[in-house]
């Protein structure tokens, strides 16, 4: 309905298609398709081919991630101690780790923490980005002068020494990874909610649904939110990667998820130790990440290419 | 004038401010707080208590926080639990070593990403253009430790070309400035090639937005060489929100700095403050967030200011 009002039409004349409906859902929803918005949007991003190729990368490395018991040949904690740190064979086709761990189940078990904490890490600052952005934006004065000031602080502080410091102090369980990750990446999507908010807060739709007495918060979910939802997904997509880059690295360093649960990270604390022997050990879950970051990057910009040929 | 630089120094003290409080805070909401080190030893629980009341661990947070900050005011910031030694000492002996790192990889990164950046805003969608665009956002999406990894395989352990760990060889007799250089070279790179990748695609767009203005084209018009159109206007224009994202990728830069020391063996300031998490030193750790966010800000005010002198456009408001 929003955007009928912005577009500076008319207001509809069917009656509101439901309380929360955003997208220019009405009709399209009732032939059960997805609206002509969505799927301009794809044909659109179709046309890109890296993020077309990094989407299908990513679609099979989830379904790689989920469906690990029934792809990986040994379970992630099979040790094989009659061939450690064993070349590549018809049983261990990448060869096995210096504890006799097969490599190739090690990756695909590994992949399951990067890619799961790389989206809930995302999930999180998005949410705490977006509530900081949408109050700060909306109401101004003094919560936006106190809560901005605690992001510019957030930015300044190397966030990847509150890492350490959270990571040491309340140790380093999945679940404060991605709450470490979350919280210390929320910055810079508050600013570009904020922003954006600004920018519409003073359009005639937004002053129409004002009028008619729309509670703040229907005012900021329903009606100022939407307007920075392709910048959103697009600053998801590119956050991905960072957390996930983050999540390696404090693998690496020891102050992630632990051994014997494997990660790509902490694989290669582990290669690190045989590069001399077996200098590969240490190649495959770099790999492996630098891919997996690659494609969230060329998704985001892919996505961003298409929102802004949109507006 | 004045005015400007005296709010902007008022700014700088609360933002200095809330650091050490989130700092302070998320250490003592910890399971266990600051007294987590001793619990690693059998003590019973007396002992405890007496470790943690010598250490001023029982009074209230709120006198332990305006103590800390009276100490901080002062430059004190406390004993290192691990090794007895002044914070701010064991920094003092670090910070050479992260600084000369920090400040290599930002010097190699800046003089990679402008001419870079120059070029492709040249031309942009061309050859050269497609290539440098991929390459940064490879660029950007590497991990720093395996992009170590992997330059001390080939050039460390492969070819022997360059050695693959440390800041000087162990041993030798007299540390020569040679011997440091051939040491800096991978940890400097590794640590630049994500700044590389951002900070060329950011000259390239501002670049591209001031050769399209119209005193561009003046200049253009009245006859001056490509070159200096190029280097004299253009550049010098497009560089000053460069300034900004340099300041802004500070500390990105001293936490990529953290991991690229683990990763070559470096005696910086990251190093240690790894070290300091895995044995829960919280002075130490704590002591460090702080001088580096001090940094930071500091770095960040200076260049504001030096903003009003560069660019006379800018408003003081």
């Amino acid at each position: 309905m929003k955007r009928h009002f912005a577009a500076g039409q008319a207001p509809a004349p069917v009656p509101p298609a439901g309380p929360d409906a955003i997208a220019p859902a009405g009709e399209a929803a009732i032939r059960h398709e997805p609206p002509r918005g969505v799927r301009r949007a794809v044909a659109r991003l179709r046309r890109n081919p890296l993020s077309t190729a990094s989407l299908v990368y990513l679609v099979i490395a989830y379904a790689v991630a989920i469906l690990a018991p029934h792809i990986a040949p040994y379970a992630p904690t099979h040790m094989d101690l009659a061939h450690m740190l064993a070349p590549p064979s018809r049983q261990h086709p990448l060869g096995t780790s210096g504890s006799g761990y097969d490599v190739l189940s090690q990756l695909i078990y590994g992949g399951r923490v990067s890619l799961a904490v790389g989206l809930s890490a995302v999930v999180v600052s998005i949410g705490v980005g977006v509530a900081v952005g949408l109050t700060t934006g909306y109401f101004g004065g003094w919560t936006d002068v106190v809560l901005m000031r605690v992001t510019d602080a957030m930015l300044t502080i190397p966030t990847f020494f509150l890492l350490l410091v959270v990571m040491a102090f309340f140790g380093s369980s999945l679940q404060n990874v991605i709450l470490a990750i979350g919280l210390t990446s929320w910055m810079g999507v508050a600013r570009l909610v904020r922003g954006e908010v600004l920018r519409v807060k003073a359009m005639d739709f937004v002053e129409a649904a004002r009028a008619m007495g729309a509670p703040p918060r229907r005012m900021m979910v329903n009606h100022l939110l939407p307007q920075a939802g392709p910048q959103v997904i697009v600053a998801a997509s590119l956050g991905t990667g960072g957390a996930i880059l983050a999540e390696s690295a404090l693998s690496y360093l020891g102050l992630g998820v632990q051994p014997p649960t494997p990660t790509w990270g902490n694989m290669l604390t582990d290669a690190q130790n045989y590069i001399w022997q077996r200098p590969l050990l240490a190649f495959y879950p770099g790999l492996l990440i630098l891919l997996t970051v690659l494609a969230f990057n060329f998704l985001g910009e892919g996505l961003r290419d298409v929102f802004s040929v949109e507006n | 004038m004045s005015r400007y630089i005296l709010s902007r120094l008022v700014q700088s003290v609360i933002l200095l401010f809330i650091v050490a409080l989130i700092t302070f805070a998320l250490i003592h909401a910890a399971p266990g707080g600051p007294g987590i080190l001793m619990s690693d030893q059998k003590l019973t629980a007396q002992q405890m208590h007496q470790i943690e009341v010598a250490l001023g661990l029982t009074r209230p947070l709120y006198i332990q926080f305006w103590d800390w900050l009276v100490q901080l005011a002062h430059g004190n910031l406390g004993i290192a639990y691990t090794s007895d030694l002044p914070v701010t000492q064991m920094i003092a002996v670090r910070l050479p070593a992260t600084l000369l790192l920090g400040a290599s990889a930002l010097a190699l990164s800046l003089v990679v990403a402008i001419p870079v950046g120059v070029i492709t805003a040249i031309k942009p969608r061309s050859v050269v253009d497609n290539i440098t665009s991929a390459l940064s956002f490879i660029g950007v999406s590497v991990p720093v430790f395996w992009l170590g990894l992997m330059l001390i395989i080939v050039f460390g352990i492969q070819w022997k070309v360059l050695p693959a760990a440390g800041m000087y060889t162990e041993g030798a007799s007299v540390v020569s400035t040679g011997d440091i250089l051939r040491h800096l070279i991978m940890p400097a790179f590794v640590l630049a090639t994500a700044f590389m990748a951002g900070f060329s695609r950011y000259v390239r767009t501002s670049m591209i937005d001031v050769l399209s203005q119209p005193y561009i084209r003046t200049a253009r018009s009245k006859g001056l060489s490509a070159r200096v159109v190029l280097y004299r206007h253009a550049l010098r224009n497009s560089m000053i929100p460069l300034v900004t994202m340099v300041g802004l990728a500070l500390p990105l830069l001293i936490g990529g700095a953290a991991i690229t020391e683990q990763v070559f063996a470096w005696p910086g300031m990251g190093q240690l403050a790894v070290q300091a998490a895995y044995a829960h030193d919280y002075p130490l750790i704590m002591g460090i967030t702080i001088v580096v966010a001090a940094a930071v800000i500091l770095i960040n005010l200076v260049t504001d200011l030096s903003y009003v002198l560069i660019d006379p456009r800018i408003d003081l408001k």
